[in-house]
């Protein structure tokens, strides 16, 4: 197989005066087979055998005679694998699989409300429906029957016992922990813990590299090295063994993280994300909050002030890394 | 409710919707997009469950799922650009600049300018891990097909992303500059992940 460069100024070059006088056939012929040749390498997955394994031996053959063929080959795997490593580069949004599994419950859900109440239609209206008696010579036309105030209610009472079917089912067969409390009230109970705390609640001041490994601050925070006042909140929130740390320096305005342990005895929660974000998850009475679980604990964040205040806690700002 | 086919799906969320997500944001360009995508991929994938029976094809099926969508959406919105039918020869053998680095925001911003099929047919083959033979099985056109096809986009890619020796490139007709002002009328799509993270 000859296949030549158009780009390079050598002996493969199109613009090689030695071609000039080649036919057009020749030349669209060189080109063609150059075209497949090199379609063939970039077909070839980054880091697999493709090369070997389904390319034609007459092409592997050719790119292992050709030195400038051999290197372009080595140029496309080295992009093709920068490429394939930047392709999942890609943060995912924190809370995403709950508000999926919302979408689907409610999904689910309306198309069960859809098929009670059609059952529940049909079974009223037939009957309903008294047959008409054809006049002699008249055909039946099909008009949509109207339906009787009995029927309604049957469809309506339908679509209530659904709708409740669908929810108690949709948390029932949730994944982990049964539902006891939403992180909207998680959240609200942190805020009323945090407004009753003060500033003089007594603590420990702990060295963050050495610290007790049962409640650990996140890693996501950017405090490596400082010694961090933690104190003991145990059954103070959810009724979990738990404890808090100041990450804001004394005097100004607090910044508390509140590490709860295991839910042995204690209440669940739904719709925690999975991982930390920099985003706060609420905003009220100047704070900003936010909750995730981590290494089998759950973190709830307090920080007085607003959403940007909270963000500059967290290494990574801008979102969750999945 | 169906119990077997609701605790699948909310395994199938649990094991793919990060893979998914991803996908759906290299071919959208956009967070919000994206996770309508995802959400949607997952709707139909509810709803068509029963046709899924080998587990182990999940994140394939998926992702099928998800393509289809993704064309089906975007063709309704917008025609097909006449970019991904443009085809020349030096465009195949432009060299490549050795030691060139890519970022995911800059990747994504050079996808943005591709046009659908062309991200649709990189994605396959740099994000799903497909051969260029099981890319031609999902798309049902010929291996030929997919392989001008795929090279064409890379080529693209490569333009976009500046990872061509453009001194050496005889034709520039396709310079990302020419190509920034030719795009100029398609809709505005791509930006950080990052910039625009959801709650």
């Amino acid at each position: 197989m000859n296949l030549k460069n158009p780009h390079s100024n050598n002996e493969y070059s199109n613009e090689n005066p030695s071609r000039e006088n080649a036919s057009d056939d020749d030349a669209s012929s060189v080109n063609s087979g150059r075209r497949k040749l090199l379609e063939s390498l970039e077909s070839c997955r980054p880091g697999s055998d493709d090369f070997e394994r389904l390319l034609d031996a007459e092409t592997v053959a050719a790119v292992h005679s050709d030195a400038e063929l051999t290197r372009r080959y080595g140029l496309v795997q080295q992009f093709d694998t920068a490429v394939a490593r930047a392709y999942a580069d890609v943060p995912v949004p924190g809370g995403l699989e709950n508000r999926l599994l919302a979408a689907l419950a409610a999904d689910a859900l309306v198309t069960q409300v859809e098929k009670a109440t059609a059952e529940n239609v049909t079974a009223n209206v037939a009957a309903d429906v008294r047959p008409l008696e054809a006049r002699p010579g008249e055909s039946h036309s099909v008009a949509p029957a109207r339906m009787s105030r009995r029927g309604w209610l049957a469809a309506c009472g339908a679509a209530g016992a659904a709708t409740a079917a669908g929810l108690a089912g949709f948390w029932f067969l949730r994944p982990g922990e049964p539902v006891e409390m939403t992180v909207e009230q998680l959240l609200d109970d942190a805020f009323a813990l945090h407004n009753s705390e003060g500033e003089q609640t007594p603590a420990v001041a702990i060295d963050v590299r050495n610290a007790p490994t049962d409640f650990p601050v996140s890693r996501e925070f950017a405090v490596n090295g400082a010694r961090l006042p933690r104190r003991n909140v145990d059954g103070k929130l959810l009724g979990r063994p738990g404890v808090a740390y100041e990450l804001a320096p004394v005097g100004q305005p607090r910044a508390t993280l509140y590490v709860l342990g295991d839910r042995s005895g204690a209440q669940g929660v739904a719709g925690v994300p999975d991982a930390a974000s920099g985003l706060a998850q609420k905003t009220t009475g100047n704070r900003a909050l936010g909750a995730w679980r981590e290494g089998g604990l759950l973190y709830v964040f307090v920080v007085e002030g607003d959403e940007h205040r909270y963000r500059g806690y967290f290494k990574q700002s801008t979102g969750v890394y999945a | 409710m169906n119990r077997p086919e609701s605790a699948n799906i909310a395994r199938l969320v649990a094991e793919h919707h990060a893979w998914i997500y991803r996908a759906a944001y290299r071919l959208c360009g956009s967070v919000a997009d994206a996770e309508d995508l995802t959400q949607q991929t997952f709707l139909t994938a509810q709803r068509a469950l029963a046709q899924l029976r080998e587990p182990a094809a999940a994140r394939g099926w998926l992702a099928t799922i998800l393509r289809t969508a993704f064309l089906k959406g975007i063709r309704k919105r917008r025609p097909i650009s006449a970019e991904s039918h443009d085809v020349d020869l030096q465009d195949f053998a432009a060299p490549i600049v050795e030691d060139a680095a890519i970022d995911g925001e800059g990747l994504q911003a050079a996808l943005a300018e591709l046009s659908d099929d062309a991200r649709s047919i990189l994605t396959m083959f740099y994000f799903e891990e497909l051969s260029y033979r099981d890319i031609a099985l999902q798309l049902e056109v010929p291996i030929g097909t997919v392989m001008s096809r795929l090279s064409r986009a890379k080529e693209q890619l490569r333009r976009r992303l500046r990872f061509l020796d453009e001194t050496g490139s005889p034709d520039e007709t396709g310079s990302p500059d020419e190509s920034a002002d030719r795009d100029k009328s398609r809709p505005a799509m791509g930006g950080s992940p990052r910039k625009q993270q959801r709650t």
